[in-house]
């Protein structure tokens, strides 16, 4: 027992010797976006003369840092609104998107019913269409109910199930063991009760995977709001984001900096989401 | 069994509803959505590409011109979904192998896991504007970072993204950047295997190594198909590193499949034939997406 | 059985979130902002700083009459185009649309715009032709029809670093005449490091097409459709590699890597690795606003011998008005307005403030803009090129993007040396020639 244990502690060592190293090629794209948003002209473009100098590691580190770009490009868009705007959307469009979902994925992954085999193969090819053939239609159409101008485009049809985390749950929803949903099946409890009584709070990994990349869609979507929004009342974080980039360049440094303020709350978002995946499903494993 | 037509009939309608009926109610919203949402755009769309359709005057029924066109005599059609394919069979093993490892390596719990784990989604959270900047410096053939570290090993690397040949392998490899999204859906699959298995495992006397194998990966297969089939379908689409940052160039070599699609349909106003090479797309994905199907039963395994 | 009544309730619950979600949304609020005036909405890609500048002029128009408001929606390049198509498929239009690539000819074919000629009284339409520099009814008239108003075009000319010229003795009475001077001039200002690898280039030409109306060429024909392969063509992509193989293609290959992109300050003028630059007469305004000390003039590029003098291709900014837009009249009423064509004052106002060429010299003659011109000298010499016959416009017709894209290939070929100048038209020919065919047969026009 102490030796496995001794073992373990030096395996524990590598995992993180090597998680150390491999994290300097992950942190590169936002090291990169944060130190070019805390510098100067000066130091970003090579002028008078000279040629760029070399890509190095040490250019990463700002000299000196600049935080100026950060309230120019705060005060170029309005954030305020932007924000609104966008918050209201992530939390209406997780709320559908979640809740519907899971209903599906369990219809697939517990339920019998007729053509399901085929069904389900239906809504996975969905995903094959490219959306560039599809947006005129879907844009007439969405036109032809009135929704031209609302939200309504941007999140009435992830209350329908969103393809991917019905393939996503699906896939779950089969893994989970089957004798707890029997159990409860003898006691007489429906299929809505097993649903959710015994399979959604064993799928809270699952589901915060869901929310999570709902939450990443929404918040990055560019294209729903170009297309059906037309009041600048209305736009959103990810619309503002793509205001900067002119086309006679010039606004750089603000773009990163505002790329890295438009980046922040998805990373508190995450980490506070990946705790739910270590607390998992880890109580009923026997460890309690 | 001796009952006269009419009455089976109803009774049947009942037995059936009475089998089928609860499954039909979990998965109606999807069910309704397909049909209100999707349905109408999709045979919109088939129709379109039998037609000659500019996107702004009507269309024109043209029969099977568009596919004709596209098979026989369009050589970038071919050379587009060649480099799609090739991008796909090196971008998907590629990001599943990756993705599996990091999230193994996430799950030991070790100083900092929480942290290691936002570190590793990091890059798939920064604006891909900034991400396509970087690389573009990255890989700059004299000033790069890539460049500088491999002429401190002798090699005088190549061009990278403004070679013909090198470029679209550029592209594969900075889709190991975008690995956190599947790696998120690998940590949640970890952790949904319940721990009884694992100790099981060590009661029969297994090592580390051992129950990876026998327990790890096989319960984790259910994710790993998902990701596969998921990322197969996203590698047929791939699309926006190649737009931003080679728009199809150095002389055509990344070319995409759907950055020509997109060309078509909204540069040169020729919406038909871009539904019909979307179509083609469609038969081409499914079809191997069937194949994973198939497959499935092989070589996935739902723990019951 | 309590399985199959169960469910209903989640999809009863869906449905109820939904029909809440649509009566609780708000409706589309309206636009407008000032009452009794009939809509006008502008959709454009001018961000960052030209943003602003945009909207001032929609301001100085809804504050010059009483009919109608301009109200202005700002658009990210990366979705314009889509944008604006899938909208007008969807019956959902603006009324006036500013685009810089290439594209009219295309839109005037497929008629998504609205010849402009059809709202215009004959006396307009007849002032206009008369008094609009040559350059200007290029891009706006086509077939015959006047398509759009040009609310500025891109002039290119030779910016030269003053500071570079003296170190071989030149100064800005005395710079090259012809092209082949030019290249002497260059080759002199061409500077090696130790290592034998270029530092500075003295001129390097960027595109075929920049060169083509020099040589006495153009890319239309006479009635209007795209004409490829022409002589001069050839003779200008010929030149253009030879300068390449000149420096050498690897050579410059090295060098351009180590340029950074274009953005205001690295500007290749700015940054100071050319000596001398062809570029637009918008890089007056970035040169100002980025490096004011910076020494430098500016020169039409000298043709080759024989060749044409004041000669440049062009790109335009430009309005139109899409079909379906529902107040065609307040928005000719706009674009008159902004490229001055009532009210020459104003629209000077607006192209100084634009840093544009107007679109005939009374507008250039306004007030306003003479101070500008005082205040840039450097500008000068693009407005002088404005009454030139040898400007020349891109390909236009129905296939005018696919004969753009096949351009940039034919750069990318022989900067590379990977095929030879001839070629590398031969191959554009070809190309274009397949497209049409296949456009016919799949009927489009």
């Amino acid at each position: 027992m102490g030796k496995s244990r001794l073992s373990d502690r030096g395996n524990k060592l590598l995992v993180w010797i090597a998680l150390v190293i491999l994290s300097f090629p992950a942190l590169l794209p936002a090291a990169w976006m944060v130190s070019t948003s805390l510098k100067g002209d000066t130091q970003v473009f090579a002028a008078g003369g000279k040629t760029a100098p070399p890509v190095s590691l040490a250019s990463l580190i700002p000299k000196p840092i600049v935080v100026k770009n950060y309230p120019d490009a705060l005060q170029a868009i309005p954030l305020r609104t932007y924000l609104r705007n966008t918050a209201f959307l992530c939390i209406v469009n997780i709320t559908g998107a979640v809740l519907s979902s899971s209903i599906v994925a369990y219809g697939f992954a517990r339920m019998r019913f007729f053509g399901k085999e085929v069904l389900f193969l239906v809504m996975i090819a969905t995903l094959a269409v490219p959306e560039q053939v599809t947006m005129v239609p879907v844009f007439a159409l969405y036109r032809a109910l009135g929704w031209y101008g609302t939200y309504l485009p941007l999140t009435a049809p992830t209350f329908f199930g969103v393809p991917f985390f019905i393939f996503l749950l699906t896939q779950f929803f089969k893994t989970l063991p089957e004798e707890m949903a029997e159990a409860s099946r003898l006691d007489g409890a429906s299929e809505w009760k097993i649903f959710t009584r015994v399979m959604l709070p064993l799928s809270k990994p699952a589901l915060a995977t869901c929310a999570l990349f709902q939450f990443m869609g929404t918040w990055n979507d560019f294209q729903g709001p170009l297309l059906y929004l037309n009041d600048p009342q209305k736009y959103t974080l990810a619309y503002g984001l793509q205001q900067f980039m002119s086309k006679n360049g010039g606004q750089w440094l603000m773009l990163m900096a505002a790329a890295t303020v438009f980046t922040l709350p998805v990373i508190v978002v995450f980490f506070l989401a990946q705790k739910t995946f270590i607390q998992g499903i880890a109580t009923t494993g026997g460890k309690s | 069994m001796t009952t006269p037509a009419p009455s089976t009939l109803g009774s049947r309608v009942r037995r059936f509803w009475r089998q089928n009926g609860a499954g039909f109610l979990f998965i109606s919203p999807w069910l309704i959505g397909f049909t209100l949402f999707m349905g109408w755009p999709f045979l919109r769309s088939v129709y379109l590409s039998f037609t000659s359709y500019d996107i702004v005057s009507p269309p024109h029924w043209i029969g099977t011109a568009n596919y004709s066109s596209l098979l026989h005599d369009d050589p970038l059609f071919w050379k587009s979904l060649w480099v799609t394919f090739r991008y796909a069979l090196v971008a998907v093993p590629l990001t599943t192998v990756v993705g599996i490892a990091l999230a193994l390596l996430l799950n030991v719990e070790v100083r900092g896991q929480a942290i290691f784990r936002t570190i590793f989604f990091l890059p798939s959270i920064v604006p891909s504007v900034a991400t396509s900047v970087l690389f573009v410096w990255l890989l700059n053939p004299e000033l790069g970072l890539v460049n500088g570290l491999l002429r401190a090993v002798g090699i005088e690397g190549p061009a990278w993204l403004t070679d013909t040949t090198w470029a679209p392998w550029s592209l594969a490899l900075m889709s190991l950047w975008g690995v956190g999204g599947s790696m998120v859906i690998y940590l949640a699959g970890l952790k949904d295997i319940p721990t009884h298995l694992y100790e099981a495992a060590r009661l029969d006397g297994a090592n580390a190594r051992q129950s990876l194998r026998h327990v790890t990966l096989p319960m984790l297969t259910p994710v790993i198909f998902f990701n596969v089939v998921m990322g197969v379908i996203g590698a047929f689409q791939y699309f926006t590193q190649a737009y931003v940052m080679t728009k199809g160039g150095p002389e055509g070599s990344t070319t995409f499949y759907a950055l020509y699609l997109f060309q078509r349909a909204w540069q040169y106003l020729d919406m038909g034939y871009a539904s019909a090479m979307a179509w083609i797309l469609f038969i081409v994905v499914t079809s191997v997406t069937a194949v994973l199907f198939t497959s499935q039963k092989k070589w996935v395994h739902f723990g019951r | 059985m309590e399985g199959r009544r169960l469910p209903l309730k989640s999809v009863f619950g869906i449905a109820l979130a939904v029909v809440a979600l649509i009566v609780l949304l708000p409706p589309p609020a309206p636009l407008a902002k000032i009452p009794n005036r009939k809509p006008v909405y502008f959709w454009h890609m001018w961000s960052g700083e030209w943003q602003p500048i945009v909207e001032g002029i929609c301001q100085r128009f809804n504050a010059s009459q009483t009919q109608y408001e301009v109200i202005p929606l700002q658009i990210p390049s990366a979705g314009a185009d889509s944008k604006f198509l899938v909208s007008a498929a969807g019956g959902v239009s603006p009324d006036v649309v500013s685009q810089m690539h290439p594209v009219l000819g295309m839109w005037s074919d497929r008629g998504l715009i609205r010849p402009l000629d059809e709202l215009m009284t004959p006396a307009e339409r007849e002032a206009y032709v008369r008094e609009a520099f040559p350059i200007m009814k290029k891009h706006a008239i086509y077939h015959g029809h006047i398509m759009a108003l040009i609310a500025g075009v891109d002039v290119n000319a030779c910016y030269y670093r003053l500071d570079h010229l003296k170190e071989i003795g030149l100064d800005a009475q005395h710079l090259p005449k012809t092209l082949e001077e030019l290249v002497e001039v260059a080759k002199k200002l061409d500077r090696y490091d130790k290592d034998g690898r270029l530092q500075r280039v003295g001129f390097l030409p960027q595109t075929f097409q920049d060169f083509v109306p020099s040589f006495g060429g153009a890319f239309n024909d006479a009635a209007g459709n795209p004409l490829l392969g022409t002589p001069q063509q050839r003779a200008a992509n010929r030149w253009v590699v030879s300068q390449y193989k000149r420096l050498g293609f690897d050579k410059v290959t090295r060098f351009l890597s180590t340029q950074a992109a274009d953005v205001g300050i690295t500007a290749p003028i700015i940054a100071g690795n050319y000596s001398i630059w062809l570029d637009g007469q918008w890089r007056v305004k970035q040169t100002h606003d980025f490096a004011p000390n910076l020494q430098y003039c500016v020169a039409p590029l000298p043709p080759p011998v024989g060749g044409r003098p004041f000669a440049s291709n062009t790109a335009a900014n430009f309005l139109v008005i899409p079909r379906a837009s529902r107040n065609p009249e307040g928005a000719l009423a706009f674009m008159k307005y902004w490229i001055g064509m009532d009210d020459p004052e104003a629209g000077g106002h607006n192209q100084e403030q634009m840093s544009w060429l107007p679109y005939c010299q009374r507008v250039a003659n306004a007030h306003s803009y003479q101070k500008f011109l005082r205040e840039n000298p450097n500008f000068k010499p693009f407005l002088d090129m404005m009454s030139s016959p040898n400007l020349e416009i891109p390909p236009t017709g129905p296939n005018q993007s696919f004969i753009m894209d096949e351009m940039q290939k034919v750069g990318e070929s022989t900067a590379r040396g990977t095929k030879t100048a001839d070629q590398a038209i031969d191959d554009l020919v070809a190309a274009v020639k397949v497209e049409d065919k296949r456009q016919q047969r799949l009927g489009h026009g």
